[in-house]
């Protein structure tokens, strides 16, 4: 690569920007390029509206699933006889503590 | 600046008349560059309806009206490197490529001092086009901005973001590149290589 090749190159680009006619835009520049934006603005709308409706959708059918699930609970499980407390002792009956290896303390003994 | 920042701010804001008379304002300078760039002219139209629409789309990210020049050949720059890229196709039937047969009866057939002109002309940009289409998209964009657009260091570190020292190093490897494919494109100069390699 010679300096001669840089040189005939630096021309070249001279001769090449002179060489360009000048641009014009075509009359139809200004109503094609509003429309392209326009439709554009159609396109993301319709996508965005689409994307909204699946996600309404989405949630009705989830909030329907679970409204169902819950009626058929309640349905199956039988209704509660007994108070908060009964249920409660039922839960825990009081000989659950031998299991506990509960012992009294020192001063219990003493005592006795 | 070929419009006030003013205007810009409008646009900015979504006022459609402030967009209309910024592509009217820069319409013939972005498409004289996208022309110089993709060197075709039948898709330079099509380029530019590009950049506007990227234009308008992206204009609410611009920070300043001060940097909106930078912003907008930014935009040129991608639009046209997406366009190369997809279109990386070779020139068909072009004066270059006709055999010298060709050349003479089409110079033969100008016989105006204008058609000569014309013609000279077109063999440049035939010329300069071909030796382009042999370097990458990247070289051929960086070269285009800074030997025919005349762009700065500063103004080409603005629109690629990157340091002067980062761009003369690219600058260098893309002329080198292209000096390469000058070397092999211009006959005459191969011929003389070949002589110096067999003195050497």
């Amino acid at each position: 690569m010679s300096f001669q090749n840089e040189r005939e190159l630096e021309g070249l680009w001279a001769s090449y920007r002179e060489s360009m006619p000048d641009v014009e835009a075509s009359p139809e520049f200004m109503p094609k390029l509003w429309h392209a934006i326009e439709a554009r603005q159609r396109s993301r709308i319709t996508i965005w509206t689409k994307w909204t409706g699946a996600f309404v959708s989405v949630s009705l059918a989830l909030c329907l699933v679970f409204t169902i699930a819950s009626a058929v609970e309640d349905r199956l499980t039988p209704p509660h006889a007994s108070s908060y407390i009964d249920a409660l002792s039922e839960d825990t009956p009081s000989d659950t503590l031998a299991y506990a290896h509960f012992q009294p303390t020192a001063d219990e003994e003493s005592h006795k | 600046m070929l419009v006030e920042f003013e205007l810009i701010s409008r646009a900015k804001d979504g006022d459609a008349a402030a967009f209309n008379r910024i592509i009217l304002a820069y319409r013939k300078r972005i498409l004289g560059t996208i022309a110089r760039l993709i060197g075709r002219p039948e898709d330079v139209e099509d380029v530019g309806q590009e950049v506007f629409l990227r234009l308008y789309y992206s204009l609410d990210q611009l920070r300043t009206p001060e940097v909106f020049e930078p912003w907008l050949y930014r935009l040129t720059v991608n639009a046209a490197y997406d366009y190369l890229r997809k279109a990386r196709r070779r020139y068909e039937s072009r004066m270059a490529d006709l055999s010298e047969e060709h050349v003479q009866m089409a110079d033969a057939a100008a016989s105006t001092k204008e058609q000569k002109e014309g013609l000279r002309k077109t063999g440049i940009r035939e010329f300069v086009h071909q030796l382009l289409e042999s370097v990458s998209a990247e070289d051929r964009i960086l070269l285009t901005l800074k030997e025919v657009e005349g762009l700065s260091l500063k103004q080409l570190e603005q629109i690629y973001h990157v340091n002067e020292n980062a761009l003369k190093v690219r600058l260098f490897r893309a002329r080198q590149r292209v000096l390469k494919a000058y070397g092999a494109a211009n006959p005459q100069e191969a011929t003389a290589l070949k002589v110096e390699e067999a003195k050497g």
